[in-house]
Order: C-alpha cells, then structure tokens, then sequence
C-alpha cells in the first residue's frame, strides 16, 4: 500500500518505507510478520500504528531500526531522508540507529540495565556516536536531556530500581532523544502506565517532537490514546496494513471494518454497560484464510473476500485502505446504515 | 442486610528498612462491606500506589490487617475455623491481571478447571466434570472444543483470562474479586471480558470488586465507585453521579487525563501537577494536598472528612464542606442508600 502520509507542501520525506517485508523462517514454515507495507512521515509529523498482539506493528519497529535477527529477513527499503537504511552494512548501521533513527522500548522497566547508573546508561549513547565529547562535555549533555524530560539531573546517580514507572520511561525517552535523530519510533511507551502518568508522559514527547522537529511513530492498540496524539493513523491486521490516512478522517469516515471496530470497541461515556469487543481472534500467520485476512472476523464478509486479497484503494489524496467493500456501492458506511436499518425492521417486526 | 465480606477501619502499614525504617501507609482507615442479598458490581479506581490491590489481597485473606478487622459471614478472619475458611475459600475468587503468570505451561489449561472441581468436590465422576467445565467455557463465550486440551502458549492472552473468570464462576461465588483484569489484554479484546464478568453478575448474582486504573471501563461495568489515593478514600459513591459529576480535584484529574477515542475531544485540560514524591503517606492532612491546584492551608493540617455532596455521592475535600460530613466507616451509606 502507497499512501503518502506527507504530501502537503512539496517537502521531502523524513522517513520513506517501501514495499517493506519481514519473514521469519521457522520449521513450521514461512511466517510473513510484514507484508508489502509502504508509507511515508514528513518531518515533525505524527504517526500513529495499531492494530492487536501479533499484528505485527512491533516487527516494523525493528525492521525500521534494522534490528531483525535470523531466522528473520527484511525485504524493501527504508530511508531517513536520503540515506538508505536498507543498503547500509553493519558499521554504517551501528553509527545510523539513534542518530538518525531513535526508539523509545515498549517495557522501560526492563530497557535500562538494573546495575547501572542511569549516568553511565545516558552517556554509554553519546560516547559511541560522539566519541570526540570530553566528560565535561558528557556531564552537560546528560544534565541537558534530563532537563528536556522535565527530571532533575541528580537522578543521573540513581540506579533504575530507584525510579517510579513514569521516571524509567523519561529515561527511556532521554536515551531516544539524546542525539536528536530525525524519527523516533515509541513502542507503546505508555501501557505499563496509568492513566495521569501516562498523559504526562505523551506531553513530555510530544513537546520535544516540536522542539526539535521530530517525526514520531506511535506503536499501540489504544484508539483513544491515538485520537489524542497522532496526527495520521496506520492500521495494521496480520501483518497487513489495512488503512493509513489523517487521524480526525480515519475517525470520521473509516473506509475498512477493522477499523471501524477498532473505533467502536472503545468504552466511552455514552451509553453504559454497551460492550461492543472484536470477536474471533487473529489468525495465525502460520495459518492465514485465503483472500483477505480479516474476512473470518467481518461482519460485512461478502464471497469475493474469500477468492482474492482485495487492492488498496485511495479515498483521497492521503487517505487508504484494502477492503471489496470500496467496490460496493456506499462503500461500508452504507453497508453499516443497511445493516443499522434492517435491524430496526426485523426488531419492529418482532414487537 | 447480611454482609458476606466486611472491613472495619482496616488500616495496613508496611515497615521497610531496618536502621532508618520508612513506614507506608498501604491503606488507611478503610470501611466496606460487601453485601450478600444485594449483588453488586463495585470498583476500586486508583493509581500504582493507592492502595487498591492491597484492598484486594485484605479481601482475599492473604494479608491481615495492622488494624481493624476483616469479617466473613460476620466472624473475624482471625479467628474463623477451618470449615468456614474452606467455605471463604469457594465463596470469595479472584481473577488476577496477568493471564500469562496465572498458568503452569506444563499442564493444559484443563488443569486450571479440574482442580478446583477435585479440591472442592463439584462433580460425581469425569463425564460430569466435563460438562462442567463445557459449561462454565461456553458462559464466558469460548468453544470447549477449541480450548480444552490446549497448552496455555497455544492461547492468547484474552482467550487465557476467560478462562479464569470461567474458573471463578464454576465455583459458583458469591463474590470475585478482580485485580486489573483487563490491563494487559489488548484493547478490542477488553470488551469481550468485561463483558463476561458483567454476564456472571447479571445472571448468577455474583458481587465483583473490579479493581483498576481505568476510570473508563470502571464506568460501564460498575454501580458503584470509590477512588482511593495513597490509601485513603477521596470519592466514592454511585459510578454514574461520580464519573460526569466529580467534585474531588483527584477524581477531576483522573478523568481529565483519559484520552478519550474522540478527536475533537481535548485532552487534559487541567495541568498536572507532578508527584514529587516528598509527601509522605503517613502525613495528618490531605494525601492529595501536594498536587492539589485548590490547596489551602487547613488541608495540610488535618484530612477532611468524607462530605455528603449527594444521596449517592461523597468527596473527602473541603471544596464540598458545605455538604454534611460523615464519618469514614459510614461511606456504605452512599454506596447503597437506603
């Protein structure tokens, strides 16, 4: 799927994904964790990318970061403004990740060594890229970042055992941002937090992806937290992509059914005690159905979707998704207002 | 009224270190009880630190309190015999947060339903226990034939939790208690397990305490609500009054801070004002008083009592000092009025 997240203004890319492919090869066959997945970030631009465990927004972090390990193998390119990540070797890699390329990891708690200062965990990123700094300089660095993650700098002499679940995350963040690279990409950097900690938490990267124009990739399943934060939307299901566009249209016009009930899954204060949850489970990518994907779990499930994987279809210029339901008539908001309608028949029918 | 589970001024205080001790006040001065005629759903909403999930192991019987007393059928745990806690035992189960520490992986998830049908003797010979366990399966919405003989890594982390709420309602409760049991499962699969644990109480009249962060499915699940910082009671009352009407900073704070799934909601129009962790929770005065934007002097002094701002309603805030106060063990009155 091609659709530009960036096309406003001419500028270029920061990040460029192509085609990008990950597949694992276990002795139970060929597992596609990533399939044929392309999109592009502007600079200071928010990305958002859900979808449930095993979707495989995690894999793309790490094929992004270049990160994946046999038995796994990366196909199609990725470039941070124009350098290729995909051509480099392992030299030009090591000195690219963080540089150019930032992460902030899914469990803080366990991403810092629990033996070490967290000094010597800040200042172990520095010195390997900028080797030329002397401690003076590293000492300032160190206190410069923990002032951009609203810590003080006496917690550069604490161990992580020392720090609550927010501090470890801040770290985390510090680490990420120490460098200024052009992208970060924040692996769920909330979900062990709660709700106050976590806002927090999003404000602090939020802030610094406009101080120093940072494009963010948000990995996560949390709708709301997406509604807040991101600026464009990619959904992911089996290693598909299978809606990217701008968040407020995504929410307002979503052109694929997972999408749909991603959105509609969400508790929120309407009606109460109305629990709308996704049914069925993702399939194994060992196992995946013929056609598309999603068709097992569809309301909307049409024959065709069993035959062929359906295309992706644009609905504007930025906005895209995969569904046989972009060929129907209505598309799936009129399939929705049908289905809406022929319930309230049949209830009437009934009374 | 008979109450099944009963704390009265339950107070739990943890020591650590032993050259300069530091003293944790996990939860303090805490009255509740769970009624056995009157099925309820009641959640306990709070941060990491309030004190929630020590609430819940006081109710399970795994820690004793340093004051007050725990009650079961209205005798003190302490003292109970041996029969009456193996009824506790079947009467009172939990559903905890991790469905990936609740397994043995050497055993099939069988295992988790067999033993508590063995150890309490549910069932005349193995075809019955089958159907049991079909049984309570099928309530929580899964397939018998797809989960039974399964290892738990063949599961995924929703169907894993069903299964232990199908565990708690095979012993047919009168209360469950569940610690986060949607925290670590994916977002479109919490619907499905709220949603099972609603259907137990609903149909068998089971009491759930649901304890969580998430002041949102809190909301849809529960009839009553109180919200604990550090260790003490700062609302409570009916969900409803409570979530659209909260007259506690902490309660104010902790709903503006959820990202609602609306993009043209705005999210966390108060500012925050951080923890800096120097405010103790053995202090006299308000807990909150340290990130409070309404703070006065009085509340550094003394902690308010809890004030009646509704029938169904209480704040523990001198913002509702207007209202009549009540004292701390009487907040039963707005969890069930009268």
């Amino acid at each position: 799927m091609t659709a530009a997240a960036s096309q406003s203004a001419g500028q270029a890319a920061t990040l460029r994904v192509r085609n990008l492919r990950v597949d694992y090869f276990t002795d139970a066959g060929r597992l596609r964790a990533c399939d044929d997945v392309s999109f592009e970030l502007g600079p200071g631009q928010r990305l958002g990318l859900v979808g449930e465990s095993g979707s495989g927004k995690s894999t793309i972090a790490l094929a992004l970061m270049q990160m994946i390990r046999p038995p796994g193998k990366v196909g199609g390119q990725v470039f941070v403004e124009n350098d290729e990540l995909t051509a480099m070797n392992d030299a030009e890699i090591r000195s690219a990740r963080m540089r150019l390329i930032g992460m902030v990891p899914q469990a803080a708690m366990s991403a810092l060594n629990p033996v070490i200062r967290v000094r010597a965990q800040i200042a172990d990123v520095l010195q390997v890229h900028e080797p030329s700094l002397t401690s003076a300089q590293v000492r300032a660095r160190i206190a410069e970042v923990l002032e951009a993650v609203e810590l003080r700098p006496e917690v550069a002499n604490l161990y992580p055992h020392e720090l609550s679940g927010g501090m470890k995350q801040r770290i985390c963040i510090a680490i990420a941002v120490a460098l200024r690279p052009k992208v970060i990409i924040a692996d769920e950097p909330t979900s062990a937090l709660d709700v106050v900690v976590q806002r927090q938490v999003m404000d602090t990267i939020g802030r610094l992806q406009r101080e120093m124009n940072i494009a963010v990739i948000l990995i996560g399943h949390d709708m709301g937290l997406m509604a807040q934060f991101v600026d464009h939307l990619a959904v992911m299901y089996a290693g598909k992509l299978v809606e990217i566009g701008p968040t407020r249209e995504l929410f307002a016009r979503p052109t694929h059914p997972y999408t749909h009930m991603l959105i509609s899954s969400l508790p929120t204060l309407g009606q109460k005690g109305v629990f709308r949850g996704i049914p069925g489970i993702t399939p194994s990518l060992l196992a995946l159905p013929s056609g598309c994907y999603f068709r097992t779990r569809c309301p909307h499930a049409m024959p065709v979707c069993t035959e062929r994987a359906p295309e992706t279809t644009s609905h504007g210029s930025d906005h895209a998704s995969a569904c046989h339901l972009a060929d129907v008539e209505g598309g799936l908001a009129g399939r929705i207002a049908i289905e809406a309608g022929s319930a309230t028949v049949r209830a009437g029918g009934f009374e | 009224m008979s109450a099944l589970l009963e704390l009265r001024n339950v107070s739990k205080v943890y020591r650590s270190g032993f050259f300069s001790p530091r003293t944790t006040v996990a939860l303090d001065d805490f009255s509740l009880t769970i009624d056995q005629s009157r099925p309820s759903i009641t959640a306990v909403v709070g941060e990491s630190g309030s004190g929630k999930s020590t609430l819940g192991s006081l109710l399970m019987g795994f820690i004793a309190p340093t004051h007050g007393d725990v009650l079961y059928m209205g005798k003190n745990m302490k003292a109970i015999s041996a029969a009456e806690r193996w009824q506790f035992r079947q009467d009172v189960q939990a559903i905890f947060q991790d469905p990936f520490a609740a397994y043995n992986p050497f055993y099939t998830v069988d295992h988790v339903l067999t033993v508590p049908i063995r150890k309490f003797g549910l069932a005349a010979n193995r075809e019955e226990a089958r159907e049991k366990m079909g049984d309570a399966l099928r309530k929580v919405g899964l397939r018998p034939e797809e989960i039974l003989g399964r290892y738990p890594h063949q599961l995924s982390g929703g169907q894993r939790q069903r299964i232990i709420v199908a565990r708690a309602m095979l012993l047919k409760p009168k209360l469950i208690i569940a610690d986060e049991p949607v925290s670590m499962v994916d977002a479109s699969l919490r619907a499905t397990i709220l949603e099972s644990i609603y259907t137990l109480h609903k149909e068998l009249g089971i009491s759930v305490l649901y304890i969580t962060h998430d002041l949102t499915t809190a909301y849809h699940v529960s009839s009553e609500i109180i919200v604990l910082y550090k260790g003490s009671v700062m609302e409570g009352g009916d969900v409803a009054s409570v979530v659209k009407a909260p007259q506690h900073p902490y309660t104010r704070l902790l709903i503006d801070s959820i990202p609602w799934p609306d993009v043209d909601l705005q999210w966390g129009r108060e500012p925050v004002i951080r923890d800096d962790g120097t405010s103790p929770t053995t202090t006299k005065g308000c807990k909150f008083a340290s990130r409070c934007p309404h703070v006065m002097a009085k509340c550094r002094e003394t902690a308010p009592p809890l004030f009646m701002v509704g029938d169904t309603q209480a704040s523990s805030c001198y913002l509702s000092d207007a209202s009549p106060a009540i004292q701390r063990s009487e907040l039963q009155r707005v969890l069930e009025p009268a």
